[in-house]
């Protein structure tokens, strides 16, 4: 496979990656409410993402191994099962969010009830990892969960005067009506959205399976930055498109269906299918990721054979912990949990339990031992240090303000 | 491990504040607070089914996911309204505050309901007359939301 | 094996790879005798649950050594013992000299194969 192709595909399947139910539902949700107040959270996030992503991929290519196992051997099984713990549950509730999104789609769809619609996305999920060669599928579903795109035509379709949103965004403000601890509150979600963790076990772990080595720094390096940073823009539009269609009408968003009118509002029907084709293609891949990562994490913190690339009759315990988590995150959808509520819940928990995987890896990329001469640069280090306060202060305020706002309300 | 220990009950305490009811409304100001949680939640869903259908009547969006909007727009509508009912109000003003706000959701549960009945039956102009219709109900409570809102 | 290493940092939860190369877990705890100077001789590497769960102090470690008894088939379950005589060599991962199987590091693997995943359709293409 040719290096340009290589690249474009690593990029579309971070942008596929980064723009999942967390993204869509937050984004609508924050501009609906909060205008462009808050659009520089996406901009901190997707530092963060790119940051923590290009790390673990750069350890992955040059230890040839993953995270989780780099964690539990560097900071022991104590801090490696606190990691473990923290991940399972997170990956269980956004399992929840992804697989009822992908049934909201068909939902939207079809016009028939979304329970109706769970046990098939759960079959579907399972059919795609059981498959060897679901390589194809995975890239076309990236390919078509560029669809989502629709939010940034959609925002200039709109035509706001850019002068006023440009000056929104540079002085955030806390709107009438809002407090500022469900200002920051929000805050903290939207950064969770952007780094759920399940995105880097997922991405690490497939550069140890394709036996990524130093050839591949730079296809790490592109992915990272390029994918990423264009999934931050798409998630910086969607609220545009929130800000600009919601929020003056005073709508919250408390279903997934209002969302679809944001791109309905700018491209009619068109931008209506578009939404759903987007929706399913980006809840679909990141059930798929989700499912997989938390495989991942159990197969590497206790040793087991696990991987897409061998037969599920060789990796027996992996697929047996995939198919468990699928069953117990389909039964918990069809307990009518509010699918917004639970996205909530699952980004705020990324945001609380970041700082768990990120440090290690930051411990990681540091040591010569492991890196030899690719440690973190300078000034990489201080900013990506830096970011580890950042990640600190996200996770340590996340549950009081949790608290105080009772989840925002 | 404290860390294991530490960090199972930072997950374990948000789950159960989240899972826990939502306690009565018993002193004025969280009797006013309900009101205003209730005509934000209810001014927002009047407004979708205004914004779907408008969109639907000027772009003709197919009818499939414009009812899904709608439906779910009046189930909110008819348990927030449910559940605002059964809120015990604490004094004399409350009470006079609670009967102008019940009708005023009555009336929205009954607009979004002819809407959404139109909808089904195809008749989209129908639909957006009778959500129109609304929109007094809709500056009303929002009026209320506001005036009890930040004080 | 005569080069120095760093037991809890260099030895302490690698990945063991068996004779063909075939993950079969972690080095969950280590196992000393006295030798003959009275020093400490490394004897056996301990797999699994069971050498997981004392490893943690307090109620999680608990909890790990009271499912694993559960679950495992003898009434007074030993943890897995790999002899240190059968390791090759050791750099990011452990290596043995013997097969996965015949060390019996295989049992939690064998029982999801042979129960679940070896019948759903398609499990080994």
């Amino acid at each position: 496979m040719g290096k340009a192709l290589a690249v474009t595909l690593g990029i579309v399947s971070s942008i596929g990656g980064f723009f999942d139910m967390g993204e869509i539902v937050m984004t609508a949700a924050i501009g609906a409410r909060f205008g462009f107040g808050l659009v520089w959270v996406v901009v901190v996030g997707t530092i963060g993402i790119i940051l923590f992503a290009e790390m673990s991929g750069r350890i992955a290519t040059l230890t040839h191994r993953p995270v989780f196992d780099v964690v539990r051997e560097r900071l022991g099984p104590g801090f490696g099962a606190a990691n473990l713990i923290a991940a399972l549950f997170i990956n269980i509730v956004t399992l929840v969010a992804e697989i009822a999104g992908i049934s909201i789609a068909f939902q939207l769809a079809t016009s028939l009830n979304y329970f109706l619609w769970v046990p098939l996305a759960v079959v579907l999920v399972f059919v795609i990892i059981w498959k060897v060669t679901f390589e194809h599928m995975e890239r076309a579903i990236g390919f078509i969960g560029m669809a989502m795109v629709v939010f940034a035509a959609a925002f200039f379709k709109l035509g706001p005067d850019m002068s006023s949103v440009f000056h929104h965004i540079i002085n955030p403000d806390v709107p009438n009506g809002e407090t500022t601890a469900t200002y920051w509150y929000y805050a903290v979600a939207l950064f969770g959205a952007a780094l759920t963790p399940y995105e880097v076990f997922f991405y690490s772990s497939g550069a140890v399976e394709e036996k990524w080595d130093r050839k591949d720094l730079n296809v790490n390096k592109a992915t990272a930055y390029i994918g990423f940073s264009v999934g931050g823009v798409i998630a910086m539009m969607a609220i545009g498109v929130a800000a600009l269609v919601f929020k003056p009408l005073g709508i919250d968003i408390d279903e997934l269906s209002q969302v679809a009118l944001g791109p309905a509002a700018a491209f009619g029907t068109i931008g209506l299918v578009l939404f759903i084709v987007g929706l399913f293609a980006s809840t679909f891949g990141a059930a798929i990721e989700v499912t997989l990562s938390t495989g991942y994490s159990l197969g590497q913190f206790f040793g087991w054979t696990w991987g897409k690339l061998v037969k599920p009759i060789e990796a027996a315990r992996f697929h047996l912990a995939m198919i468990v988590l699928l069953i117990l995150a389909g039964i918990l959808v069809l307990t009518t949990l509010d699918p917004v509520k639970v996205t909530e819940i699952a980004v705020i928990f990324s945001a609380i339990g970041l700082p768990l995987t990120y440090f290690p890896v930051l411990v990681v990329a540091n040591d010569k031992s492991y890196m030899e001469d690719q440690v973190n640069g300078p000034v990489l280090n201080v900013v990506a240090s830096l970011f580890f306060v950042v990640i600190l202060a996200a996770s340590l305020a996340a549950v009081p303000l949790m608290i105080i706002t009772k989840m925002g309300s | 491990m404290t860390s294991v220990r530490r960090s199972i009950a930072s997950l374990a305490l948000p789950w159960l504040l989240m899972t826990s009811c939502v306690a009565p409304a018993f002193t004025t100001s969280q009797y006013q607070a309900k009101v205003v949680s209730t005509s934000e939640s209810v001014v927002s869903s009047i407004e979708t089914v205004r914004l779907a259908l408008d969109l639907m009547g000027r772009y003709g969006l197919p009818k499939g996911p414009v009812d899904v909007t709608v439906s779910a727009q009046e189930d909110i509508v008819k348990s927030v309204a449910g559940s605002f009912s059964l809120a015990q109000p604490p004094n004399d003003a409350s009470i006079e505050l609670r009967d102008q706000v019940l009708e005023l959701l009555d009336e929205a549960q009954a607009m979004v309901e002819d809407a959404r009945i139109a909808l089904r039956q195809g008749e989209v102009q129908e639909a957006i007359i009778a959500i129109e219709a609304a929109e007094d109900v809709s500056k009303k409570l929002d009026e209320i939301a506001t005036r009890f809102s930040g004080g | 094996m005569t080069e120095k290493i760093d037991l809890a940092l260099e030895l302490l939860d690698r990945q063991l790879l068996d004779s063909e190369g075939k993950d079969c877990g972690k080095v969950d705890d280590l196992e000393f005798h006295t030798g003959e100077t009275g020093l400490p001789v490394l004897t056996n590497i301990l797999v699994g649950p069971g050498a997981l769960g004392p490893a943690f102090s307090r109620w999680p470690g608990r909890v790990i050594t009271a499912v694993w008894r559960r679950l495992h088939p003898n009434r007074n379950p030993e943890p897995l013992r790999i002899p240190w005589s059968d390791v090759e060599r050791v750099d990011y991962e452990v290596h043995l000299t013997v097969q996965r199987e015949e060390a019996g590091l295989t049992r939690s693997e064998d029982w999801a194969r042979d129960l679940i995943i070896g019948k759903i359709p398609g499990s080994s293409s």
